[in-house]
Order: C-alpha cells, then structure tokens, then sequence
C-alpha cells in the first residue's frame, strides 16, 4: 500500500493532533447557578474555556479524529501495489485476418503473460483486456485487416502506467507483422513517448494477394467504360476471389460470397437508374444521365483522389471504403458470410479517358481488394530502427509517477468519514442536551 | 410574646425607640410629637385666648398680673402607625442555601416592628409573594410582633411581585424592605406620594454579599425573577458587572433621597442590631448612610 500524495496523510495526521490538543483546550459551559442580579453582567458567550490534562468528551474526539484522518487519507489516495514481478510486461497483440496463424499469435503472446503483466489487443483500434479473456477471444472480423501501432502504442502507455506501480521496470512487447500500412506521422512520436525498448515479434502474415485477386465479371457489356480498366488489371489465382457485378446480383453471387471464405462480391451496376439518384438526393438530378464533377477518395490509409464528372449513387450502409468530396459514404462494405459485399455508388462516364488514367486504376484495385481493405506491405525490422531500439527497460517509478491515478478507496473513505462526521453530529447533540 | 428564633435579637434591640422624623399628624396619644398642641404639663407656649377655648388652660396667674388672657400649651404627642411591605419575591431567595436575603429581611422587619411596637405605635405587614401574599394591618395589640414574626416564617418565596400598589394603603410609616430588583421605578413614583401626603418611607435595600462580591468560579448566572436572563460570570465580566451592579445601587439611592424617602443599603452579613439602631435614629442625630 502506498499514497499518490502522501503529504495529505501527514497533514490529515497533524489535523487529528490538532483535534486531541482543541479537547484539551474544550469549551464548556460553567454551572448554572442563581444570581439576582444577573442582569447586571454583561452579554457573552455563556461558554467558558477551559484547560483540562486529560481530553474530555472520549467518545467525539476519537470520532472526530477519525473523520479528520479518513478524509486526509482519501485526499492521500491509497494505492495497493500491484502484484507480480519487478519487471512487468504489457503485451500488445495484433488481432486482425491478416494475420496467418490466430492461434499461434494467441499462443504467443501467452507464454509472455503472468500475474502483474497487461494484454492490450489491437487492429485499427486498441483495447485492454484482462489476461483471462485472451483465451476466449474471438476470430477477428473479415473486415479488421489492418492494424495500427499509434493507438496500440498509446493503450500500452496507459497499461504500462497501471501496472508500474511497485515494479522495477516494465516492458513492451508487441506481437505483430508490422506492415506500412500499420504506421502513421504519429507513431514515431507515440513510440517515443515510451520510455524504454520494444520488444517486436513478428507474426507470420497472409500472403498480400490484393494486386492479383481472381476477379469473375457478370453482366459486362461491350462497351462499358470499365472495360479497358479491366484489360489492363493484372488476375491471378490470388487467396481471395472477387466476383464483378456490373448488373443485379443473382443468388449464385450471394450463395457463392456467403460459403467462400474471402470471397469479395462487388456491386457496381453499369447503368444509374434515375431511382437511386432520387434516393440520394444530394447531386444534380434534372437529366437522365445525371452528370456532377465528384471527387472520390479511398478511406483510410492512402487517400487517391478520383475527380471525374461521376454519377452519384446511393450505397447501403457499412464500411466506409470511399467518400465522396462533402464527405458521403461513395463505396461502402459489409461482411456477410464468410466473405463481404462491396457496393460501389460510383457512376462511370460512359465518354472521356477516365477508366484509362492512373488514378483510375487504383481506385479499381482498391475496389478489387480483399475484404477490409488491401494489406499493406511488411516492413522488414531493419526498416524500423526507431521501433525496437536497444536500450533499457521502462523504468516502473517513472512510469507509476506519471499515472494519472485515483484510488478506489478514495470514495470509500470519505463515505466512512461522512458517517463519522454524521454520528458525531448525533453524540454533540445528546452532548448538549445534557449538558443544557 | 412568643418570637421563636427572633428572641436574642429582641433583646438585643430592646429599649431601642423609633422616632417619627418630623411631627406626626394629631392622633392617638403616642411617643411621637404631634403637630397640634395639647395641655400636658409639660409648658411650650403661651397663645391670646380665643373663644372657645376651655377655660381651663387660661393662665389665671399671667392674667391676674397683665390684665390679658393666655392660653398656657404644651407639646401633644401622638402614635405614628407603621406598615413594613416586605418583598417576598424570588430573588429575595437567595443564596439558596442560606437564605440570608431574606432572612435579613425578617429580623429586619421583626427588630423594627418591636422598636416601632414599644412605642406604642401601631404595626402591621404586607407580604409580597407571588405563592402566599399576607396583609396584617396595623395594630397596637400586644403579640402583633410575634403574629407579623409568624406570618414571615411561613411565606413562601416565589415570583417577582409588585410592591408598589401596597404603599398607598400603607400606614403613615411605611418600611419597604425590597431588594429593589422588581418595579423600582413604580415603587419609587409610590413612595414619593406617600412621602407628599406627609407620610415617612424608608427603603430598606437588601443586599446580599455574595452580590456585591460573587464567587471567581466562572458560572453561568441566572435570574430566578426571569429565567431567560442568564449570563456568563466569569473574570472577564466580573469587573463590568460590579461597576453596573454599583451604579445600579447608586441611583436607586440618589434618586429615593431626592424624593424624600429615607433609604439604607442593608447587607446580609451586618448584625441586625446595629442596623436597627442606625435606622431608628432620630433625624438630624447623624447624617445618613
């Protein structure tokens, strides 16, 4: 046990000396005894201070500097120290498809837990978890491909601040593919920020099949403006396979991206029906082929804007691969099965080069990646010497002082002394009334 | 007569005389001298004979030599009635214990009734309570003295009583034996018409010792007349409360005298029978307290 501010605890201490020495020093009320000529002595205080060599009233002055000592404790806010070992660890694991083996990452960052040590998962996001629930930790998301260390970084902060306190050190491990996609400006500056080494363990990642998926096209026509795209889009026999509907989806679409795991159905009819530009509402709507200059850009990760006369087109909700330039959702996905269906609100110009541009290109490839996006390229250790530099470990104490932290047992205490000081008010009270 | 307790201090006041202190109305034959004049043998002045007069008092022996007829007379004497109003109120109980307010009161009353009673003057009591109020009219009887010491002892002390309305039925003396915590200002308007009627008034301010010099413990006073005054007596307002307490005395004092009336601070602790002898003393024997 220990206080974040334990000179509260000596001031609470000196206050409850304070109290013992005011019952020495009581006030009391002197007899009352007849005097005719009373009204001749002046107006005051009826209480006469006395000095006494043993305290009086026991039974308010143990009260009272049990009160003053329970509220100078919750201000000196008792911590328990944490158990475990001096060197503590916070394990960072990523949790994300693209990670090959999700049993051996779960293995992994096992052998690295014990008593003391913090488990932060994390994919975009970061969250901390209690040990225990590592094994019962689901399958990641389809959609969750991709993870970012600036977020891990700064939970791992926080867990490390919680478990530093009463040990030497701590450590960081992180258990990850590190891929480029997986860093941002911010995550040398929140690397820095911990104050010690990293330790990184690689994970083994999925094979990066974004660029060759195996595409099927239905319901093409000759002259659909995507069609040269297409021709220069390099396929292979990739992990995924993506299926290309320009029309209406039939059910061997559905059936197919619901059984096939990875399986990426994109729905992107040819034609814009005048319907669902009504239903957006948000572009010019007075021609049938609704012309606007929109911007698309790719959600996350690298932003390559498409400026091009597109047609807008509404999209179902889910999650947000494109926007438009105000910030409408332009393509959305959404799991379903055991692959995702992708719905691109993007209408195509029938006339211009738009489809032959660089651009263009890469917003098809983005469209055609795997479910959550394209996986980013892994990124050798000699790449990142900032990352897992050699030095030290955290050091706990450093750490422990930097927490923010509040004791629970701080609204306990001052609940206590609430009560004390409410059972105080009645002990005075039958005082007083007998004194009287 | 039977006086009980009251027996040593009769003793010790007896041959004590209360002289009236300027001439008494004409009356019954008493010790006091009267306004009028009267045929004792005792010779005080010749006055031309009048019709009507008895010619019994004419001078024969100054008429048989100056040819004028003069009436020969002597100084009367009268009975002067004395009527004490004793206040019985509940500050007079006190200290508590000893009851000395009030017990000073009583021998007071009894030694001055027996001084006024040897005189032949008439005595009588009115008892002042808030519990059990007594009036003995004035009488020349033998026992009136032990009957008025017998009615004090069974008073009962209690309430703060005014004294004022009994001096107008008083008897030509009248003692108010008070001390003088309860209606002072209308008990002094009272005494002062008494004394323009031609009437004696004494008050006698009963003063406990333990008044004038209360105990340095600190206490908590408290007003038995009132139970909300109470006030805290301690070192730091002991010094206030006998300046204010003084001065209190003081004007009671000045302000009685003004208006005629004879007024003597009686403590508790001073021998009942010198305070007798210095209240009964003629006027102009020695100046006054």
């Amino acid at each position: 046990m220990s206080f974040l501010a334990p000179w509260m605890m000596i001031a609470g201490i000196v206050g409850a000396l304070g109290v013992f020495a005011l019952h020495l020093l009581t006030t009391r009320r002197p007899p009352a005894v007849m005097l005719p000529t009373a009204r001749f002595v002046p107006e005051s205080d009826v209480r006469a201070v006395a000095r006494a060599s043993r305290p009086t009233d026991v039974l308010l002055l143990v009260l009272r500097a049990l009160a003053v000592l329970a509220i100078a404790a919750a201000f000196a806010q008792p911590v328990p120290d944490a158990p475990g070992a001096q060197v503590r660890t916070v394990v960072a694991l990523e949790w994300t498809t693209a990670v090959a083996d999700i049993e051996a990452a779960r293995a992994k960052a096992k052998e690295y837990l014990s008593r003391g040590n913090a488990l932060v998962v994390f994919d975009t996001a970061a969250r901390e978890l209690p040990q225990e629930a590592l094994d019962t930790l689901s399958a990641p998301s389809p959609l969750l491909r991709r993870a970012t260390l600036s977020p891990m970084f700064v939970r791992a902060h926080d867990a490390g601040m919680r478990i530093a306190r009463g040990a030497d050190s701590v450590r960081l491990v992180v258990i990850s593919g590190v891929t480029a996609d997986g860093l941002d400006a911010a995550t040398p500056n929140l690397r820095a920020s911990w104050p010690g080494r990293v330790e990184v363990v690689r994970l083994a990642m999925q094979a990066d099949t974004s660029a060759t998926p195996t595409l099927e096209v239905s319901g093409i026509l000759p002259d659909d403006p995507l069609q040269p795209a297409l021709a220069s889009l390099r396929t292979g026999r990739g992990a995924h396979g993506v299926r290309l509907a320009r029309a209406e989806a039939t059910a061997a679409d559905t059936a197919w991206v619901r059984e096939v795991t990875g399986a990426v159905l994109v729905l992107w009819p040819a034609t814009a029906a005048s319907a669902d530009v009504a239903r957006d509402g948000s572009i010019d709507a007075r021609a049938d082929t609704v012309i606007s200059a929109g911007v698309v850009a790719l959600d996350g990760g690298e932003a390559v804007p498409l400026v091009a006369p597109l047609m807008r087109r509404a999209v179902p909700e889910g999650r947000v691969v494109a926007r438009w330039r105000d910030g409408m959702p332009a393509v959305t996905e959404r799991v379903y099965g055991n692959g995702c269906v992708r719905s691109v609100g993007v209408g195509i110009p029938v006339a211009g080069d738009l489809t032959l541009r660089p651009p263009f290109a890469h917003f098809l490839e983005a469209m055609l990646a795997p479910c959550g996006g394209a996986r980013g390229v892994v990124l050798p250790d000699s790449a990142l010497p900032w990352l897992h530099a050699e030095g030290v470990l955290a050091d706990g104490p450093t750490l422990a002082a930097a927490a923010p932290m509040s004791s629970p047992l701080t609204k306990w205490l001052l609940l206590i002394a609430a009560l004390l000081l409410a059972v105080e008010q009645v002990v005075r009270r039958i005082h007083l009334r007998r004194s009287a | 007569m039977a006086v009980g307790p009251y027996g040593a201090l009769l003793d010790a006041v007896r041959g004590v005389r209360w002289p009236a202190r300027r001439a008494v109305p004409q009356g019954a034959p008493g010790a006091h001298q009267a306004r009028s004049r009267g045929m004792a043998p005792e010779f005080a002045e010749y006055r031309p004979y009048r019709q009507g007069d008895d010619p019994k008092r004419l001078d024969w022996k100054l008429l048989a030599r100056s040819d004028k007829a003069f009436v020969r007379l002597a100084p009367d004497h009268a009975t002067l009635g004395t009527t004490f109003i004793l206040d019985a109120s509940a500050s007079m109980n006190y200290p508590a214990a000893e009851l000395n307010k009030w017990t000073l009161a009583k021998r007071l009353t009894v030694a001055l009734a027996a001084a006024a009673h040897s005189g032949s003057d008439p005595v009588g009591v009115v008892i002042a309570s808030a519990l059990t109020a007594q009036r003995l009219e004035p009488r020349t009887r033998r026992g009136v003295v032990g009957e008025i010491a017998r009615a004090l002892d069974a008073t009962r002390l209690g309430g703060s009583p005014a004294l004022a309305p009994h001096v107008a039925l008083s008897a030509p003396r009248c003692v108010v034996v008070t001390d003088c915590l309860g209606d002072i200002a209308e008990l002094r308007t009272a005494l002062s018409q008494h004394v323009v009627r031609g009437g004696e008034a004494y008050l006698l301010h009963v003063v406990s010792r333990a008044e004038l010099e209360p105990s340095p413990e600190p206490v908590l006073a408290t007003d038995p007349r009132d139970d909300n005054v109470r006030r805290a007596l301690m070192s730091a307002t002991r010094e206030t409360y006998q300046e204010r307490f003084g001065e209190f005395r003081s004007e009671v004092a000045r302000s009685m005298r003004a208006d005629g009336v004879q007024v003597f601070e009686v403590i508790d602790d001073a021998p009942v029978d010198v305070l007798v002898r210095r209240i009964a003393r003629p006027a102009g024997s020695e100046a006054q307290r």
